[in-house]
């Protein structure tokens, strides 16, 4: 889901990069000692998550785990993307420089919105978090791919074709985000309830 | 002993997700050759998967003028013959967001890039020496032929630099990103730190 350089307009990356540094700003203030160690820990985790290659469908997928950074970092989300997606460009020439502040909306703002659509769901009973865990690993990359349609359809594409591309080709991503965002949950309740949000303050 | 359960399904669960395909994505990359009149195209993800119904758009890199589109095949590949020989740049749009380019050169027409001067001299040599008996081929005519067979003989070599041009990621790579991710969380802590004793000096 990363878009490459020179395909959308100057007036939509300039408009995404200065939300991405809204978010940023947001997410750095909201940094304290416990989360600077976690936002590295799942930074790294989606370094490298986009490396693993879903080889069902027409088209080119990889996992993208913004749903699991939104669901422990909340706004912190937005630095840890922005990290990942700089040094995905550089190492692995996935999207572009240009296009950073466009893709760490793109990952980003689904996490955040996630983030607080599902916390209160986490310290309840396994029948209430474990769907609400998987609607998060599910929503998340959905709503990216809203995004992306979006940033297309300011370029040139229609958008409910760019987006009902990208949606389709990113349903069995979905698919296994959600499953694995459910045993993530499953084994963080069990193991460190802390690190789930919804348990201790409610801001994020 | 649910913990360690839940622990190994995790486990295997990244590892089947690790071992069910090695290949990268994300990528798309273009690489064209010329052969004859024409211009193959072939197109991949970065995970070595065709770019199937690319749209593909092909530019005068000079003039900046739209010479003619057209789509990947089920291979990834798209054969054209422009119109003119010249610099080309070749653009592929594999949807979603994804493009790339790749220019084809004069010299790659056998073109020079400021006219075709310099190899016209011994091509006029050999129809003097030659002219006394009819059916010695042409210079012209060598030199099609030659072409001919070294575009066919040079068809896996070119398919060779087609593959090596794909650069994987590698192992290097993602153990370089962690290591600066790390690096940050060091530098994060270390302001965070500076920030807490300060506040606890002030007290």
């Amino acid at each position: 889901m990363h878009i490459s350089e020179g395909i959308l307009s100057g007036a939509v990356l300039a408009s995404g990069a200065a939300l991405a540094v809204v978010g940023t700003g947001i997410g750095l203030k909201r940094l304290d000692a416990d989360r600077i160690a976690r936002s590295g820990i799942l930074s790294a985790c989606f370094f490298v998550a986009s490396l693993i290659h879903v080889p069902i469908g027409p088209s080119s997928v990889h996992l993208i785990f913004n749903g699991v950074l939104g669901l422990l970092l909340g706004w912190a989300a937005f630095p840890a993307i922005l990290v990942a997606l700089i040094l995905q460009a550089v190492f692995f020439q996935f999207g572009g420089i240009t296009t950073l502040g466009v893709n760490t909306v793109v990952m980003a703002l689904p996490a955040v919105i996630c983030y607080f659509l599902f916390k209160n769901f986490m310290d309840k009973s396994p029948a209430w978090a474990l769907p609400a865990a998987f609607a998060v690993g599910a929503l998340s990359v959905l709503l990216s791919g809203i995004i992306v349609g979006l940033a297309l359809m300011m370029t040139e594409e229609k958008f409910f074709e760019v987006t009902a591309l990208v949606i389709g080709a990113h349903i069995p991503v979905m698919i296994i985000e959600g499953i694995v965002t459910c045993f993530l949950v499953a084994f963080l309740k069990k193991v460190q309830p802390d690190m789930l949000p919804g348990r201790r303050k409610t801001s994020g | 002993m649910k913990i360690l359960h839940l622990r190994h399904w995790i486990i295997t669960l990244f590892l089947i997700l690790y071992t069910s395909s090695a290949a990268f994505a994300h990528r798309v990359d273009i690489f064209a050759w010329v052969e004859g009149d024409r211009v193959h195209t072939e197109s991949k993800f970065s995970g070595g998967k065709s770019v199937v119904g690319g749209q593909i758009i092909v530019y005068d890199d000079r003039s900046k003028e739209k010479l003619l589109e057209g789509t990947t095949d089920d291979q990834g590949g798209f054969t054209f013959t422009p119109s003119r020989k010249a610099r080309l740049r070749i653009e592929l749009l594999a949807g979603m967001g994804h493009k790339n380019e790749w220019v084809v050169k004069e010299e790659e027409f056998g073109l020079t890039p400021k006219g075709d001067s310099g190899d016209s001299a011994p091509a006029a040599l050999i129809p003097v020496e030659s002219a006394p008996i009819q059916k010695t081929p042409s210079g012209v005519e060598i030199e099609g032929a030659v072409e001919r067979i070294l575009d066919k003989k040079l068809e896996p070599v070119m398919k060779l630099l087609v593959q090596s041009q794909q650069r994987e990621t590698s192992v290097h790579d993602v153990m370089a990103g962690i290591g600066y991710i790390f690096g940050l969380v060091g530098v994060g802590a270390y302001f965070y730190s500076r920030k807490r004793n300060d506040k606890s000096a002030d007290r």
